[in-house]
């Protein structure tokens, strides 16, 4: 097993086996005798405590609600924790000498980072260190800015390029996919603004330019390909859903937004092509998602796809349609994408079963 | 993991020290400005959100465009078009203003993403803040006569007490900074403007913008927008600008209650060097 992940869907695998030994048992279908059934209830059981101990992971439905209560917690903690470190610092700031203020900047992002390691060496969940990670992250981001107000720099885009560096090392090292989520957006951001100031622009104003995007999009979309996540559980979905939200987001923007584009086409044109490109990347995406199994790249795609449709739609016939009657159309070609889809899934499993 | 840990903390320590190396660097050697500005210039910076829990204490640089335009109504300004910002000024910033005048159909609604980021420079008490006051002064003549022939005229009467306030401020609490010139070329401007005590350079964002049939040029925004304040002159601020601000929203006339002695190193980056009482908030403070 090289994740946690891989090990839960094992631990999974396992207790619905017995579930449905148990149901074959009940509908008198199948009975296994204790001499064919004890060595699998055995081997099963050690499994079970070596994975228990590597990986922490949960047994039972009970236990595994209880893990869903206990990300929740640490996800509002360490957002809140994070929130709080920042309004401390801002509150008490303004009666610090400036040697105290860029003594105790610099030391809180080292010291939490030291804390949190020593803190995962102490605890098998990973929820503390996960949380104590954000806290070294937002501590980091704290120390950027405020030194930046301290000493009026001018601000950089060379910033974000640090930021995303910092917590692409605090998620591998922990385990973390909201920091390699924020690790993502940082250094796509990085991108973004690099690429606006080589044509002229105010790094700050990147967000103005949606076609900054593009690039690192595919960039961060291939990440999976090239760099092996194995020992990362969930870090596969997390490039691959930021690479294409980063891709298809500015293209609906420019799709309803010709003047935002570099190109100096006609306005319309501009916008004809991006929400055929939408079209076609949004349909491309769920027809990879299905060959290589990648649910996200399916359910991103498919989000889009619909997006598309009904911006599409609102701009043919909101205008000229009485609503009932457009909210009618929009009813039925749900409908039909339900039929579609419904007859997708009919093939797939055909071919499934004729390989079987 | 251990790797990466200490990774991190090189990145960490290897960032701060970059940073604090540039500040040093900007603070080396003598300043390229030093110049005493007041409360006129360098307001204190007020949060818009009064429950605001921000300790820290910074000024607002405050600057104004020159605007010859006889009927003007406004005597604060920063974003109309310095008469200085011709076409000659903005194809000398890197704008190719034939092609974007060629086309205006095709540019007109793509001027905001053309911009540029230049050196502006920021004349203190000089010829343009002259020139405003005698603009100003021929504005309020013009005002009075008219409201003398019509005295019963609310319009005209309004008019002229609105304009009576906003020439007070003028005088007394707005800005005495004026754009009066931008540059790519950041040694050409040194030389030129050369007295240390009275021109500011501050980096900024000139941009387009279409005005009906043409494209004019604007500038859009200094990147120096506020100036920290450290212990102690935060303090003695906090003392002396108690109570009434100037600001964007509360017109009331404040005469400037302090100095600040603010530098401009070598990377065009500003400190508050020193901070003093004016002679009249001096003594209201005893």
């Amino acid at each position: 097993m090289d994740n946690k992940q891989k090990a839960q869907q094992r631990a999974d695998q396992i207790r619905a086996f017995y579930d449905e030994v148990e149901q074959l048992d009940a509908d008198q279908v199948l009975k296994f005798d204790a001499e064919q059934f004890d060595p699998v209830v055995s081997y099963h059981n050690a499994l079970l405590d070596s994975l228990t101990e590597k990986f922490d992971i949960d047994i039972s439905a009970q236990q595994k609600q209880l893990s869903t209560g206990m990300k929740i917690a640490s996800f509002i903690g360490a957002l809140a924790l994070a929130a709080s470190v920042f309004f401390l610092f801002y509150q008490f700031w303004g009666y610090f000498g400036t040697t105290l203020q860029v003594s105790i900047l610099i030391a809180a992002p080292l010291f939490s980072l030291f804390a949190t390691y020593w803190v995962s060496g102490r605890e098998a969940t990973g929820y503390f260190a996960k949380l104590l990670s954000m806290v070294s992250f937002t501590c980091f981001v704290l120390n950027l800015v405020m030194l930046g107000q301290i000493f009026n720099i001018t601000p950089s885009e060379n910033a974000l390029l640090v930021w995303a560096a910092f917590a692409v090392l605090l998620a591998y090292a922990f385990d973390v996919r909201l920091l390699l989520a924020a690790g993502i957006l940082s250094f796509a951001g990085f991108i973004a603004a690099r690429v606006g100031t080589w044509s002229g622009m105010y790094w700050l104003s990147f967000g103005s330019r949606p076609e900054n995007y593009l690039l690192p999009a595919l960039i961060i979309f291939t990440v999976p390909l090239w760099l092996k996540q194995k020992r990362y559980s969930g870090f596969d979905p997390v490039y691959r859903v930021f690479g294409c939200l980063l891709f298809l987001f500015p293209v609906l923007v420019l799709s309803n937004w010709g003047y935002g584009s570099y190109l100096i086409w006609d306005a319309a044109v501009i916008e004809g092509s991006y929400q055929l490109l939408g079209f076609v990347i949004s349909a491309g995406l769920i027809v990879l998602g299905i060959r290589q199994h990648w649910p996200d790249t399916i359910n991103t795609g498919n989000a889009f796809f619909v997006l598309f449709l009904y911006t599409k739609m609102f701009d043919w016939w909101w205008d000229i349609m009485p609503k009932y009657l457009f909210f009618l159309v929009i009813a039925l070609s749900s409908l039909l994408m339900l039929f579609i889809y419904k007859r997708i899934r009919l093939q797939s499993q055909l071919v499934e079963d004729s390989h079987a | 993991m251990r790797k990466l840990i200490l990774v991190g903390a090189s990145v960490l320590l290897l960032t701060n020290v970059v940073v604090l190396a540039g500040v040093s660097y900007n603070r080396s050697g003598e300043p390229l400005v030093s110049i005493e500005l007041t409360e006129r210039e360098l307001p204190v910076w007020q949060s818009y959100n009064s429950a605001d829990e921000n300790s820290g204490t910074a000024l607002s640089l405050k600057w104004q465009v020159f605007n010859p335009d006889e009927n003007l109504e406004y005597l604060s300004n920063t974003y109309i078009t310095p008469s200085w910002l011709d076409d000659e000024k903005l194809t000398a910033l890197g704008f190719d203003m034939d092609i974007l005048k060629a086309d205006i159909e095709k540019y007109q609604y793509r001027t905001w993403h053309h911009s540029v980021e230049a050196l502006v420079v920021l004349e203190y008490q000089g010829d343009s803040y002259q020139r405003m006051l005698t603009v100003a002064e021929n504005r309020m003549e013009i005002l009075q006569k008219r409201a003398a022939n019509f005295p019963d005229d609310k319009r005209e009467q309004n008019k002229l007490s609105n304009f009576k306030k906003q020439l007070s401020r003028l005088k007394t609490s707005q800005s005495r900074l004026y754009a009066i010139d931008a540059g790519l070329d950041e040694n050409a401007l040194f030389q030129k403007y050369a007295d240390k005590n009275r021109y500011l350079f501050v980096k900024a964002e000139i941009g387009l913008r279409w005005n009906k049939k043409d494209i004019e040029g604007r500038i859009r925004q200094l990147y120096v927008k506020q100036v920290h304040v450290p212990l102690p002159f935060s303090n003695m601020l906090s003392r002396i600008s108690a109570g009434e601000r100037y600001g964007a929203y509360n017109t009331t006339v404040v005469t400037p209650r302090y100095r600040v002695q603010l530098n401009i190193g070598q990377r065009l980056e500003p400190w508050v060097a020193s901070v003093v009482a004016t002679e009249s908030a001096d003594s209201s403070l005893k």
